[in-house]
Protein backbone atom coordinates (compact mmCIF):
# COMPACT_ATOMS: atom_id res chain seq x y z
CA UNK A 1 0.00 0.00 0.00
CA UNK A 2 1.61 3.42 -1.09
CA UNK A 3 0.96 6.34 1.45
CA UNK A 4 1.34 9.60 0.37
CA UNK A 5 4.52 11.28 2.72
CA UNK A 6 3.92 14.69 3.56
CA UNK A 7 6.83 17.16 3.85
CA UNK A 8 4.82 19.41 6.53
CA UNK A 9 2.36 19.44 8.56
CA UNK A 10 -0.93 20.97 7.11
CA UNK A 11 -4.71 21.01 7.35
CA UNK A 12 -5.81 17.34 5.58
CA UNK A 13 -9.44 17.15 6.33
CA UNK A 14 -9.39 13.60 6.95
CA UNK A 15 -10.42 11.95 10.23
CA UNK A 16 -7.67 12.57 13.28
CA UNK A 17 -5.32 9.09 13.45
CA UNK A 18 -3.11 8.06 16.44
CA UNK A 19 -1.12 6.32 13.79
CA UNK A 20 2.44 8.14 13.24
CA UNK A 21 3.45 9.65 10.07
CA UNK A 22 6.50 11.07 8.53
CA UNK A 23 7.58 14.66 7.49
CA UNK A 24 10.55 14.68 6.40
CA UNK A 25 10.30 17.94 6.11
CA UNK A 26 10.40 18.68 9.76
CA UNK A 27 13.11 16.46 10.06
CA UNK A 28 15.60 18.68 7.36
CA UNK A 29 14.37 21.80 9.60
CA UNK A 30 15.37 20.76 12.87
CA UNK A 31 18.40 18.78 11.52
CA UNK A 32 19.33 22.27 10.33
CA UNK A 33 18.58 23.95 13.07
CA UNK A 34 20.38 21.67 15.12
CA UNK A 35 23.78 21.64 13.19
CA UNK A 36 23.39 25.87 12.98
CA UNK A 37 23.51 25.58 16.78
CA UNK A 38 26.48 23.10 17.00
CA UNK A 39 28.30 24.81 14.53
CA UNK A 40 27.85 28.19 16.34
CA UNK A 41 28.21 26.69 20.31
CA UNK A 42 31.28 23.94 19.58
CA UNK A 43 33.86 26.77 19.35
CA UNK A 44 32.64 28.58 22.65
CA UNK A 45 33.95 28.70 26.13
CA UNK A 46 33.94 25.37 28.30
CA UNK A 47 33.31 26.98 31.42
CA UNK A 48 30.42 24.67 33.69
CA UNK A 49 28.05 27.49 32.82
CA UNK A 50 28.56 27.76 29.55
CA UNK A 51 28.54 24.01 29.08
CA UNK A 52 25.40 24.18 31.20
CA UNK A 53 24.00 26.73 29.05
CA UNK A 54 25.06 24.45 26.58
CA UNK A 55 22.65 21.84 27.10
CA UNK A 56 19.69 23.93 28.24
CA UNK A 57 20.07 25.16 24.35
CA UNK A 58 20.09 21.55 23.31
CA UNK A 59 16.74 20.81 24.74
CA UNK A 60 15.01 24.32 23.24
CA UNK A 61 16.18 22.30 19.70
CA UNK A 62 14.39 19.32 21.20
CA UNK A 63 11.33 21.02 22.13
CA UNK A 64 11.32 22.84 18.69
CA UNK A 65 11.09 19.29 16.88
CA UNK A 66 8.54 18.00 19.33
CA UNK A 67 6.57 20.83 18.83
CA UNK A 68 6.82 20.79 15.13
CA UNK A 69 6.61 17.00 14.58
CA UNK A 70 3.89 14.46 14.90
CA UNK A 71 1.93 13.96 16.75
CA UNK A 72 1.47 18.05 17.94
CA UNK A 73 2.36 19.18 14.06
CA UNK A 74 -0.63 17.32 12.44
CA UNK A 75 -2.88 18.22 15.41
CA UNK A 76 -2.09 22.00 15.40
CA UNK A 77 -2.62 22.27 11.53
CA UNK A 78 -5.86 20.86 11.06
CA UNK A 79 -7.77 19.71 14.39
CA UNK A 80 -7.67 21.73 17.49
CA UNK A 81 -7.24 25.27 18.07
CA UNK A 82 -5.82 24.54 21.22
CA UNK A 83 -3.18 22.02 20.09
CA UNK A 84 -2.23 25.29 17.68
CA UNK A 85 -1.93 27.90 21.09
CA UNK A 86 0.64 25.03 22.31
CA UNK A 87 2.76 25.00 19.58
CA UNK A 88 3.02 28.79 19.14
CA UNK A 89 3.25 29.07 22.90
CA UNK A 90 6.20 26.49 22.87
CA UNK A 91 8.04 27.99 19.98
CA UNK A 92 7.69 31.37 20.90
CA UNK A 93 7.94 31.72 24.89
CA UNK A 94 10.13 27.89 25.49
CA UNK A 95 12.38 26.70 22.55
CA UNK A 96 13.58 30.10 21.73
CA UNK A 97 14.75 31.24 24.95
CA UNK A 98 16.52 28.23 25.82
CA UNK A 99 17.89 27.96 22.27
CA UNK A 100 19.25 31.50 22.61
CA UNK A 101 20.62 31.01 26.17
CA UNK A 102 22.20 28.31 24.68
CA UNK A 103 24.00 30.01 22.29
CA UNK A 104 24.60 33.00 24.23
CA UNK A 105 27.86 32.40 25.88
CA UNK A 106 29.53 31.09 22.33
CA UNK A 107 28.50 34.54 20.60
CA UNK A 108 29.29 36.57 23.65
CA UNK A 109 33.34 35.19 23.67
CA UNK A 110 33.28 35.48 19.86
CA UNK A 111 35.49 38.97 18.80
CA UNK A 112 32.53 41.06 17.62
CA UNK A 113 32.29 40.87 14.28
CA UNK A 114 31.23 43.47 12.01
CA UNK A 115 29.44 43.58 8.24
CA UNK A 116 25.96 43.75 7.52
CA UNK A 117 24.42 41.25 8.61
CA UNK A 118 25.56 42.09 12.25
CA UNK A 119 24.58 45.49 11.49
CA UNK A 120 20.96 44.15 10.45
CA UNK A 121 21.15 41.32 13.83
CA UNK A 122 21.47 44.75 15.94
CA UNK A 123 19.09 46.63 14.53
CA UNK A 124 16.06 43.93 14.19
CA UNK A 125 16.91 42.78 18.07
CA UNK A 126 17.38 46.21 19.81
CA UNK A 127 14.26 46.08 22.42
CA UNK A 128 11.79 48.20 20.39
CA UNK A 129 12.18 46.47 17.07
CA UNK A 130 12.14 43.06 18.35
CA UNK A 131 9.19 43.89 20.75
CA UNK A 132 7.59 45.17 17.08
CA UNK A 133 8.28 42.08 15.15
CA UNK A 134 7.19 39.92 17.83
CA UNK A 135 4.25 41.87 18.29
CA UNK A 136 3.34 42.08 14.61
CA UNK A 137 4.26 38.23 13.88
CA UNK A 138 2.47 36.86 16.66
CA UNK A 139 -0.87 39.05 16.19
CA UNK A 140 -1.23 38.65 12.06
CA UNK A 141 -0.51 34.68 12.15
CA UNK A 142 -3.85 34.58 14.67
CA UNK A 143 -5.79 36.68 11.85
CA UNK A 144 -8.17 33.84 11.45
CA UNK A 145 -7.94 34.91 7.35
CA UNK A 146 -4.28 34.34 7.68
CA UNK A 147 -4.27 31.13 9.57
CA UNK A 148 -7.04 29.68 7.57
CA UNK A 149 -5.21 30.42 4.35
CA UNK A 150 -1.66 29.12 5.45
CA UNK A 151 -2.59 25.82 7.42
CA UNK A 152 -4.54 24.42 4.48
CA UNK A 153 -1.14 24.27 1.88
CA UNK A 154 2.48 22.48 3.36
CA UNK A 155 4.07 25.50 2.67
CA UNK A 156 1.85 28.14 4.30
CA UNK A 157 1.93 25.79 7.36
CA UNK A 158 5.69 25.73 7.20
CA UNK A 159 5.82 29.65 6.50
CA UNK A 160 3.58 30.05 9.70
CA UNK A 161 5.64 28.03 12.04
CA UNK A 162 9.28 29.17 11.03
CA UNK A 163 7.79 32.31 11.15
CA UNK A 164 6.77 31.82 14.61
CA UNK A 165 10.21 30.37 15.83
CA UNK A 166 11.79 33.23 14.26
CA UNK A 167 9.39 35.78 15.97
CA UNK A 168 10.36 33.95 19.55
CA UNK A 169 14.34 33.92 18.86
CA UNK A 170 13.75 37.95 17.83
CA UNK A 171 11.98 38.85 21.09
CA UNK A 172 14.03 36.78 23.68
CA UNK A 173 17.38 38.29 22.14
CA UNK A 174 17.58 41.62 24.35
CA UNK A 175 16.46 39.75 27.66
CA UNK A 176 18.85 36.73 26.62
CA UNK A 177 21.92 37.84 24.82
CA UNK A 178 24.55 40.82 25.38
CA UNK A 179 25.28 40.69 21.42
CA UNK A 180 25.30 42.73 19.66
CA UNK A 181 23.92 45.16 21.32
CA UNK A 182 24.96 45.59 25.31
CA UNK A 183 22.57 44.24 27.49
CA UNK A 184 20.48 46.72 29.04
CA UNK A 185 19.29 46.97 32.85
CA UNK A 186 17.10 43.59 34.33
CA UNK A 187 14.24 45.86 35.60
CA UNK A 188 13.86 47.39 31.90
CA UNK A 189 14.17 43.34 30.49
CA UNK A 190 10.96 42.74 33.39
CA UNK A 191 9.07 45.90 31.68
CA UNK A 192 10.24 44.56 28.05
CA UNK A 193 8.71 41.02 28.56
CA UNK A 194 5.69 42.59 30.55
CA UNK A 195 4.24 44.70 27.95
CA UNK A 196 6.07 42.67 24.88
CA UNK A 197 3.77 39.56 25.69
CA UNK A 198 0.43 41.63 26.30
CA UNK A 199 0.11 40.66 22.30
CA UNK A 200 -1.00 36.63 24.55
CA UNK A 201 -3.66 38.28 26.42
CA UNK A 202 -5.60 39.96 23.26
CA UNK A 203 -5.10 37.10 20.96
CA UNK A 204 -7.00 35.29 24.20
CA UNK A 205 -9.33 37.61 24.76
CA UNK A 206 -10.35 37.41 21.59
CA UNK A 207 -10.50 33.95 21.13
CA UNK A 208 -12.48 33.63 25.01
CA UNK A 209 -14.71 36.26 23.86
CA UNK A 210 -15.73 34.79 20.08
CA UNK A 211 -19.44 34.42 19.47
CA UNK A 212 -18.04 31.73 17.16
CA UNK A 213 -15.05 29.72 16.27
CA UNK A 214 -12.88 32.13 14.68
CA UNK A 215 -10.86 29.32 12.22
CA UNK A 216 -13.10 28.03 9.82
CA UNK A 217 -9.99 24.97 9.05
CA UNK A 218 -10.94 24.09 12.88
CA UNK A 219 -14.54 24.16 12.34
CA UNK A 220 -14.57 22.31 9.27
CA UNK A 221 -11.94 19.98 10.34
CA UNK A 222 -13.06 16.18 11.19
CA UNK A 223 -14.05 16.57 14.74
CA UNK A 224 -12.22 15.21 17.56
CA UNK A 225 -14.26 12.96 20.56
CA UNK A 226 -16.88 15.24 22.60
CA UNK A 227 -14.77 18.38 21.64
CA UNK A 228 -17.10 21.30 19.53
CA UNK A 229 -15.07 23.82 17.88
CA UNK A 230 -16.07 26.57 20.09
CA UNK A 231 -15.18 24.73 23.44
CA UNK A 232 -11.63 24.34 21.51
CA UNK A 233 -11.26 27.74 20.89
CA UNK A 234 -12.11 28.62 24.39
CA UNK A 235 -9.53 25.91 25.60
CA UNK A 236 -6.70 27.90 23.27
CA UNK A 237 -8.05 31.31 24.43
CA UNK A 238 -7.17 29.97 28.07
CA UNK A 239 -3.96 28.08 27.10
CA UNK A 240 -3.10 31.61 25.42
CA UNK A 241 -3.95 33.47 28.33
CA UNK A 242 -2.58 31.19 31.27
CA UNK A 243 0.14 29.51 29.64
CA UNK A 244 1.46 33.24 28.28
CA UNK A 245 1.56 34.65 31.51
CA UNK A 246 2.62 31.81 33.53
CA UNK A 247 5.48 32.04 31.00
CA UNK A 248 6.17 35.64 31.44
CA UNK A 249 5.54 36.37 35.25
CA UNK A 250 7.81 33.05 35.89
CA UNK A 251 10.58 34.63 33.72
CA UNK A 252 9.97 38.15 35.39
CA UNK A 253 10.02 36.78 38.87
CA UNK A 254 13.01 34.68 37.99
CA UNK A 255 14.97 37.89 36.92
CA UNK A 256 13.69 40.09 39.70
CA UNK A 257 14.69 38.15 42.51
CA UNK A 258 18.28 37.03 40.74
CA UNK A 259 18.44 41.05 40.65
CA UNK A 260 17.54 41.50 44.31
CA UNK A 261 20.46 38.94 45.79
CA UNK A 262 23.16 40.11 43.48
CA UNK A 263 22.12 43.57 44.25
CA UNK A 264 22.50 42.53 47.88
CA UNK A 265 25.26 40.73 47.78
CA UNK A 266 26.88 43.34 45.95
CA UNK A 267 26.15 45.68 48.33
CA UNK A 268 27.01 43.56 51.32
CA UNK A 269 30.63 43.16 49.54
CA UNK B 1 -50.51 27.81 10.03
CA UNK B 2 -46.75 28.42 10.13
CA UNK B 3 -46.17 31.46 12.04
CA UNK B 4 -44.75 33.10 8.94
CA UNK B 5 -45.42 35.94 6.69
CA UNK B 6 -45.46 35.56 3.09
CA UNK B 7 -42.01 34.32 1.59
CA UNK B 8 -39.54 36.97 1.44
CA UNK B 9 -36.67 37.24 -1.42
CA UNK B 10 -33.37 37.82 -0.27
CA UNK B 11 -29.88 38.12 -1.52
CA UNK B 12 -28.62 38.27 2.19
CA UNK B 13 -28.55 34.90 3.14
CA UNK B 14 -25.73 32.70 3.43
CA UNK B 15 -27.21 29.60 1.91
CA UNK B 16 -26.38 28.67 -1.92
CA UNK B 17 -29.37 29.29 -3.94
CA UNK B 18 -30.87 26.60 -5.60
CA UNK B 19 -30.92 26.78 -9.54
CA UNK B 20 -34.55 26.20 -9.79
CA UNK B 21 -36.65 25.96 -6.28
CA UNK B 22 -37.24 22.53 -5.15
CA UNK B 23 -40.76 21.59 -3.53
CA UNK B 24 -40.72 19.78 -0.56
CA UNK B 25 -40.16 16.19 -1.99
CA UNK B 26 -42.94 13.15 -0.99
CA UNK B 27 -41.23 10.45 0.57
CA UNK B 28 -41.61 7.61 3.54
CA UNK B 29 -38.97 6.41 5.60
CA UNK B 30 -38.60 4.94 9.27
CA UNK B 31 -37.90 7.83 11.53
CA UNK B 32 -35.87 6.14 14.88
CA UNK B 33 -38.91 5.53 17.07
CA UNK B 34 -39.35 2.81 13.88
CA UNK B 35 -42.24 4.91 13.20
CA UNK B 36 -43.35 6.00 9.72
CA UNK B 37 -42.17 9.07 8.53
CA UNK B 38 -43.92 10.84 5.81
CA UNK B 39 -41.54 13.64 5.05
CA UNK B 40 -43.91 16.17 3.03
CA UNK B 41 -46.83 15.29 5.60
CA UNK B 42 -45.14 15.69 9.06
CA UNK B 43 -42.77 18.61 7.93
CA UNK B 44 -45.55 20.77 6.01
CA UNK B 45 -45.44 24.12 7.01
CA UNK B 46 -42.34 23.90 9.06
CA UNK B 47 -38.56 25.22 8.51
CA UNK B 48 -36.85 21.60 7.65
CA UNK B 49 -33.47 21.03 7.35
CA UNK B 50 -32.72 17.80 4.82
CA UNK B 51 -29.39 16.35 4.64
CA UNK B 52 -27.94 12.95 3.54
CA UNK B 53 -25.33 10.94 5.33
CA UNK B 54 -24.22 8.52 7.62
CA UNK B 55 -23.20 7.50 11.14
CA UNK B 56 -19.42 6.43 10.36
CA UNK B 57 -18.83 9.55 8.29
CA UNK B 58 -15.35 11.14 9.38
CA UNK B 59 -15.99 14.52 8.58
CA UNK B 60 -18.96 16.83 6.22
CA UNK B 61 -21.63 14.95 8.50
CA UNK B 62 -20.38 15.32 11.89
CA UNK B 63 -19.82 19.22 10.85
CA UNK B 64 -22.77 19.72 9.39
CA UNK B 65 -24.92 18.87 12.07
CA UNK B 66 -22.33 19.99 14.71
CA UNK B 67 -22.73 23.45 12.83
CA UNK B 68 -26.56 23.55 12.80
CA UNK B 69 -27.14 22.32 16.44
CA UNK B 70 -24.71 24.99 17.37
CA UNK B 71 -26.57 27.63 15.59
CA UNK B 72 -29.85 26.43 16.98
CA UNK B 73 -28.50 26.82 20.36
CA UNK B 74 -28.27 30.42 19.98
CA UNK B 75 -32.13 30.75 19.16
CA UNK B 76 -34.97 31.09 21.76
CA UNK B 77 -36.42 27.76 22.46
CA UNK B 78 -39.73 28.44 20.62
CA UNK B 79 -37.82 29.51 17.84
CA UNK B 80 -36.02 26.24 17.69
CA UNK B 81 -39.27 24.10 17.92
CA UNK B 82 -40.35 25.84 14.66
CA UNK B 83 -37.50 23.84 13.43
CA UNK B 84 -36.69 20.13 11.77
CA UNK B 85 -33.68 19.01 11.14
CA UNK B 86 -34.04 15.45 9.23
CA UNK B 87 -30.60 13.16 8.65
CA UNK B 88 -31.56 10.45 6.08
CA UNK B 89 -29.20 7.63 6.68
CA UNK B 90 -27.37 6.56 3.06
CA UNK B 91 -25.68 3.41 5.31
CA UNK B 92 -28.55 1.52 6.43
CA UNK B 93 -26.50 -1.83 6.90
CA UNK B 94 -24.39 -0.32 9.31
CA UNK B 95 -26.74 2.71 10.84
CA UNK B 96 -29.27 1.17 12.63
CA UNK B 97 -32.26 3.01 14.08
CA UNK B 98 -30.51 2.76 17.91
CA UNK B 99 -27.20 3.66 16.24
CA UNK B 100 -28.92 6.78 14.05
CA UNK B 101 -30.57 7.73 17.10
CA UNK B 102 -27.33 7.57 19.57
CA UNK B 103 -25.15 9.85 17.03
CA UNK B 104 -28.07 12.34 16.60
CA UNK B 105 -28.26 12.83 20.16
CA UNK B 106 -24.88 13.76 20.48
CA UNK B 107 -26.10 17.18 18.05
CA UNK B 108 -29.41 17.53 19.44
CA UNK B 109 -32.01 15.13 20.49
CA UNK B 110 -34.57 16.38 18.88
CA UNK B 111 -33.07 15.98 15.30
CA UNK B 112 -34.71 13.67 13.05
CA UNK B 113 -33.17 10.26 11.76
CA UNK B 114 -34.86 8.57 9.40
CA UNK B 115 -33.76 4.91 7.65
CA UNK B 116 -35.34 2.72 4.92
CA UNK B 117 -34.15 0.04 2.62
CA UNK B 118 -31.80 0.87 0.06
CA UNK B 119 -34.63 1.38 -2.45
CA UNK B 120 -36.35 3.48 -0.50
CA UNK B 121 -33.81 5.71 0.28
CA UNK B 122 -32.80 5.73 -3.40
CA UNK B 123 -36.39 6.93 -3.81
CA UNK B 124 -35.59 9.83 -1.44
CA UNK B 125 -32.53 10.48 -3.09
CA UNK B 126 -34.47 10.63 -6.55
CA UNK B 127 -37.48 13.03 -4.63
CA UNK B 128 -35.08 15.73 -3.63
CA UNK B 129 -33.01 15.15 -7.24
CA UNK B 130 -29.44 14.42 -5.48
CA UNK B 131 -26.57 11.79 -6.91
CA UNK B 132 -27.35 8.64 -5.13
CA UNK B 133 -25.01 7.55 -2.48
CA UNK B 134 -22.20 4.95 -3.24
CA UNK B 135 -20.42 2.58 -1.14
CA UNK B 136 -16.68 2.87 -1.08
CA UNK B 137 -14.54 -0.24 0.60
CA UNK B 138 -11.41 -0.52 -0.29
CA UNK B 139 -10.99 -4.26 -0.25
CA UNK B 140 -14.19 -5.71 -1.29
CA UNK B 141 -16.90 -6.93 0.81
CA UNK B 142 -14.61 -4.86 3.65
CA UNK B 143 -17.57 -3.43 6.07
CA UNK B 144 -15.03 -0.49 6.70
CA UNK B 145 -16.01 1.36 3.91
CA UNK B 146 -17.00 4.97 2.66
CA UNK B 147 -19.96 6.51 1.67
CA UNK B 148 -20.33 9.37 -1.28
CA UNK B 149 -23.26 11.36 -0.32
CA UNK B 150 -24.31 14.82 -1.12
CA UNK B 151 -22.99 16.84 1.01
CA UNK B 152 -25.28 19.49 1.37
CA UNK B 153 -28.47 20.57 3.40
CA UNK B 154 -31.36 21.80 1.66
CA UNK B 155 -33.17 24.16 3.32
CA UNK B 156 -37.25 23.80 3.32
CA UNK B 157 -38.82 27.12 4.29
CA UNK B 158 -42.52 27.43 5.55
CA UNK B 159 -44.05 27.81 1.97
CA UNK B 160 -42.58 24.22 1.25
CA UNK B 161 -39.84 25.30 -1.13
CA UNK B 162 -36.09 25.27 -0.70
CA UNK B 163 -34.22 27.97 -2.52
CA UNK B 164 -31.29 27.61 -0.57
CA UNK B 165 -29.00 24.93 0.01
CA UNK B 166 -25.82 24.62 2.44
CA UNK B 167 -22.93 22.87 1.28
CA UNK B 168 -19.99 21.14 3.16
CA UNK B 169 -17.79 24.86 4.57
CA UNK B 170 -20.67 26.20 6.14
CA UNK B 171 -19.76 27.75 8.80
CA UNK B 172 -21.59 28.51 12.38
CA UNK B 173 -22.01 32.05 11.51
CA UNK B 174 -23.75 31.51 8.54
CA UNK B 175 -26.27 29.21 9.93
CA UNK B 176 -26.79 31.56 12.74
CA UNK B 177 -27.47 34.25 10.30
CA UNK B 178 -29.71 32.14 7.95
CA UNK B 179 -32.11 30.92 10.88
CA UNK B 180 -33.50 33.62 11.99
CA UNK B 181 -34.35 35.04 8.45
CA UNK B 182 -35.24 31.78 7.28
CA UNK B 183 -37.65 31.26 10.11
CA UNK B 184 -38.85 34.44 8.68
CA UNK B 185 -39.63 33.39 5.10
CA UNK B 186 -36.38 34.97 3.73
CA UNK B 187 -35.47 32.63 0.49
Amino acid sequence: MVTQVQWWCSAQGTRWSWKWRAYPGIWLVVLSIAAGYWALTRRGPRTPRALRRRWIGWVGVLIVWLALDWPVGPLAAGYLASAHAVQFLVLTMVASPLILLGIEPALAARPEPQGQWWRVLRFVTSPIIAAIVFNVIAAATHVPAVVDGLMVSQFGAFVLDIAWLVAGLVFWWPVVMSVPSREFPVLFKILYIFLGTLIHSGIAIVMLLAQFPIYGIYQLSPPMQGLTAMTDLQIAGGIMEIGGTLIAFSVMTGMFFTWVNRTTAADEA
Amino acid sequence: MACTGPARDSQALHGARLPQPLARPDFTLTDTHGNAFDFARDTKGTLTFLAFGYTHCPDVCPVQMANIAAAMRRLSRADQQRIRVVFVTTDPPRDSLQRLRSWLNNFNPAFIGLRGTDAQIETAEHAVGVALATRQASVPGDTDYTVGHAAQVYAFIANDTAYRAYPFGTLQQDWAHDLPELLRGAH
